[in-house]
């Protein structure tokens, strides 16, 4: 049995709702209350698996609530029903939700997307994770990378082009936009630069201004063989690596799956530091690198952890696919060389430039991640590598991070 | 008389002589240079005269144009002969008000030869000119001001207007939903209950037979249990009569908002109740989720006026009312409440818009109707919404727009309109026009 909790100030919406999702009875397990406190009552009686708000309610509204679930629930999906749009609201709900509904709403959308949330959360079968994840509000980023951002917006007349390239220097801040676009859109954005374009740079503004969403205080990480420096210059070389590695229309998608690969590590070492460094202590211990560490102790991955959030924020399921799986492509059914492929190839090559050439690399003393031989095998690419390498040789000789 | 006495005489008659001359020369020189002044002045008059913006007027004492400036010509379009030698009332009856007190100014308007009116912000003066008075008039074209306040009006209430399609786009969608949600539901019940009849009548049909077919039966009572009837007959009344409540939402919401937009140049009798409701109705969205609303209409005459300038003070104000409410929301208190009445007090209809808000800080006080006067964040208000609920109320309605507050407790709006005079003139806005004698 599903339990889902359904909130709206408004009487006569809960009592229609709950006439539509009459059949639906057998399977789910319905609430309905009439406030945000209400709500936050009936979480405390029973743990719901969904809670579907509207925005706009007297006291407290839909993303204050959000918000209390995030924190009292994390492992609960998260939906927005509402007939409001103003930007500000929406923007502040699409980070706190996982889908935005607009009234009206028909049965089979509504159903559709509380499937399709609660089946992200099942493909993580450790249940830590889903809480870890699901109680990111914030994570760490490059302050120079704000301050660029904030002064282009500052700007008059600022340009898309140029905030969607400062974007782009931090793993955060890309996947934040990623997630808001695709709140917005629905739809199947995957790269920052669509993403800026479909959301207009006063959105953007409101976000980083009016929501803060950039200058939210972010937890400060300070782990042994952990630099964010680092994990953001290695993600800005594979993606550079990786949007070669394909061939159109999949190049912006590689790029931006390459750039967040390492999201899960990011988001451990903010929100899971104990279970990093135990991570890492099997890694110094055994030998072994970062992800097979992590599978000796659980069986999760900081890939899984990455793809959890960017699938929960909405994001295309190929990028999710590529950030889940870019240690071992091999474990994910798929018979082409496409974005997981580069994805997998550039972080290997990227990890290996900073090993070989440029002596700095995230952690020293833990070993890099394989090729997965298997699968480049299978697909027939085994000769490709040395032409790999010089690729990568080559990317590596601009400097990544301004 | 000796020759000598006579020469002396001769020398200084004419040492007078050359004295004369002297002074007389002088005296001419003076004149001349006088004359010259003189003319300098005239030309210079005579220029101003015609140059001036305005048109310049000289009436006599027993109420005769005497002379009139060729912007009095093209702006009352006629030609001087039509103008000057005829009483000045021709062009505006208030012109009969001139006396011999102080000089002032008013609003009027001036016959034009087309038959139209130009409305003309009049200052005169007496002068006098020998025996009797005359008075100069300078009349001033306030068409083009009149527009730009129009305008204005006009643009702030698009904004308005602007600012509630988003609101009436919500206070829409939800009926929408509700009334899908519900029809959809009583569709998926009816189609059960068809079902469920079906195999009762067959049950019924075999039972009159004699012979009651055990599986037809239990087919029967599985369809009853899986349609839930109990659930449905319980909940299907409600279901309609909250499909039928929320079709009647969104119709009154449409109708509001047509009301609400229509544009109105004249005067058109309205009554203010309905003007308050399809107001309340229209901005729902805007103080919903901050106050209630407890509306106490008591009994107006029909009112001559603007409808939709009314509808947009109403508005206003209602929404200062939501927003004052707002800023002292937190967790103990949740909602305010926002007071609307209306009432005939001797010959005026009286509205109040009461808020248990903020109140209005002292030192702002004097401020509030001044145009642009605004203590809002940016994006919230532009400051124009008293402003021109003032000019509204004060020059097209000649009522009066007033406000009690105390800080920390709320504030009181109260609209005073005439009743009575159906054709109420728009009363001059000039503060100065002491000494005339209203219309």
């Amino acid at each position: 049995m599903i339990h889902l909790l359904f909130v709206d100030d408004e009487p006569a919406i809960l009592e229609g709702l709950e006439n539509r999702l009459r059949r639906m009875r057998k399977r789910w397990s319905m609430r309905f209350v009439e406030s945000g406190v209400a709500a936050l009552a009936a979480i405390e009686q029973q743990a719901p698996d969904v809670v579907v708000t509207d925005m706009r309610m007297p006291g407290m509204d839909g993303a204050q609530l959000l918000a209390e679930v995030r924190q009292r629930v994390p492992g609960s999906v998260r939906i927005l029903l509402s007939g409001y749009s103003d930007p500000e609201q929406l923007v502040r709900a699409a980070t706190r939700a996982d889908a935005i509904l607009a009234k009206p709403c028909d049965l089979a959308e509504l159903q559709s997307t509380i499937e399709r949330c609660l089946h992200v959360l099942d493909s993580v079968s450790d249940p830590e994770i889903r809480e870890i994840v699901g109680r990111v509000d914030t994570l760490p980023y490059l302050p120079a990378v704000c301050t660029a951002l904030e002064e282009e917006l500052a700007h008059d007349e600022p340009s898309g082009p140029r905030v969607a390239a400062i974007l782009e220097d931090d793993v955060y801040f890309s996947a934040r936009t990623l997630q808001v676009a695709n709140a917005f859109s629905h739809g199947n954005v995957g790269s920052v630069g669509d993403a800026v374009d479909l959301l207009g740079v006063q959105t953007l503004r409101v976000m980083a201004l009016s929501v803060g969403l950039f200058e939210s205080v972010a937890p400060r990480v300070q782990l042994d063989g952990f630099s964010l420096q680092q994990l953001e210059q290695r993600g800005i070389l594979a993606a550079r690596i990786a949007e070669r590695l394909v061939s159109e229309p999949h190049r912006n998608a590689a790029f931006s799956a390459a750039l967040m690969h390492d999201l899960g590590r990011l988001v451990l070492a903010a929100h899971a530091p104990e279970r990093y460094m135990r991570a890492r202590d099997l890694c110094l211990s055994e030998g072994i690198a970062f992800h097979e560490a992590e599978r000796r102790l659980t069986a999760v991955t900081h890939g899984h952890v990455g793809g959890l959030l960017l699938a929960r924020w909405g994001l295309p399921s190929e990028v999710v696919e590529a950030v889940t799986h870019h240690h071992s492509p091999s474990r994910a059914r798929h018979d082409a060389f496409e974005i997981l492929g580069a994805v997998h190839v550039a972080t290997w090559l990227a990890g290996w430039v900073e090993h070989e050439q440029l002596g700095e690399t995230l952690d020293p003393d833990v070993p890099l991640p394989a090729l997965d031989l298997a699968y480049i095998e299978a697909m027939g690419f085994s000769e490709r590598i040395p032409a790999w390498k010089s690729l990568a040789l080559e990317n590596a000789r601009t400097p990544v991070v301004a | 008389m000796s020759e000598e006495v006579l020469q002396r005489r001769l020398d200084r008659a004419r040492a007078k002589v050359k004295i004369l001359e002297g002074m007389i020369e002088e005296k001419t020189r003076a004149l001349y240079l006088s004359n010259e002044e003189l003319a300098d002045a005239n030309r210079y008059l005579t220029l101003l005269y015609d140059v001036m913006p305005g048109a310049v007027l000289v009436i006599s004492a027993d109420g005769v144009v005497e002379r009139v400036n060729n912007v009095a010509l093209s702006l009352l379009g006629h030609a001087a002969e039509q103008v000057v030698g005829q009483p000045a009332t021709r062009l505006s009856s208030e012109l009969a008000e001139l006396s011999d007190d102080q000089p002032s100014k008013f609003e009027c308007e001036f016959n034009c030869v087309d038959g139209g009116a130009v409305p003309v912000l009049v200052s005169w003066a007496p002068i006098r000119a020998g025996e009797s008075t005359e008075f100069v008039v300078v009349a001033l074209d306030l068409r083009e001001r009149q527009a730009l306040e129009v305008e204005l009006r006009h643009a702030q209430k698009l904004e308005s207007v602007g600012q509630l399609a988003a609101g009436v786009a919500h206070e829409i969608n939800t009926p929408m939903q509700f009334i899908g949600d519900n029809v959809y539901f009583l569709q998926e019940a009816f189609e059960d209950l068809v079902r469920v009849h079906g195999l009762l009548v067959r049950v019924h049909e075999s039972s009159g037979a004699g012979t009651l077919d055990e599986a037809l039966r239990v087919e029967a009572s599985e369809a009853i249990e899986e349609a839930d009837v109990p659930f449905l007959m319980e909940r299907a009344p409600r279901a309609f009569e909250r499909t039928l409540e929320g079709v009647e939402r969104v119709s009154s919401i449409v109708s509001a908002m047509k009301a609400f937009s229509h544009p109105q140049t004249e005067k058109t009798v309205a009554d203010l109740n309905e003007l308050v409701k399809t107001t309340l109705t229209v901005a729902r969205n805007e103080y919903k989720y901050v106050a209630d609303v407890d509306m106490d209409l008591g009994e107006v005459p029909m009112v001559s006026c603007h409808a939709g300038d009314l509808q947009q003070v109403i508005l206003n104000l209602v929404v200062n009312a939501a927003h004052a409410i707002q800023s002292t929301l937190d967790d103990s208190r949740t909602k305010g409440s926002i007071g609307v009445r209306t009432e005939k007090v001797a010959d005026q209809a009286v509205l109040t818009v009461s808020d248990d808000g903020s109140g209005i800080p002292e030192a702002v006080q004097p401020r509030i109707f001044e145009p642009f006067f605004t203590t809002k964040d940016v994006g919230k208000g532009t400051g124009q919404g008293l402003a021109i609920s003032y000019a509204i109320v004060t020059e097209k309605h000649g009522g009066s727009l007033t406000f009690d507050t105390e800080v920390g407790r709320g504030t009181t709006f109260t609209v005073r309109l005439p009743l009575g005079t159906s054709d109420v003139q728009a009363a001059p806005a000039v503060a100065s026009k002491t000494g005339v004698g209203a219309p």
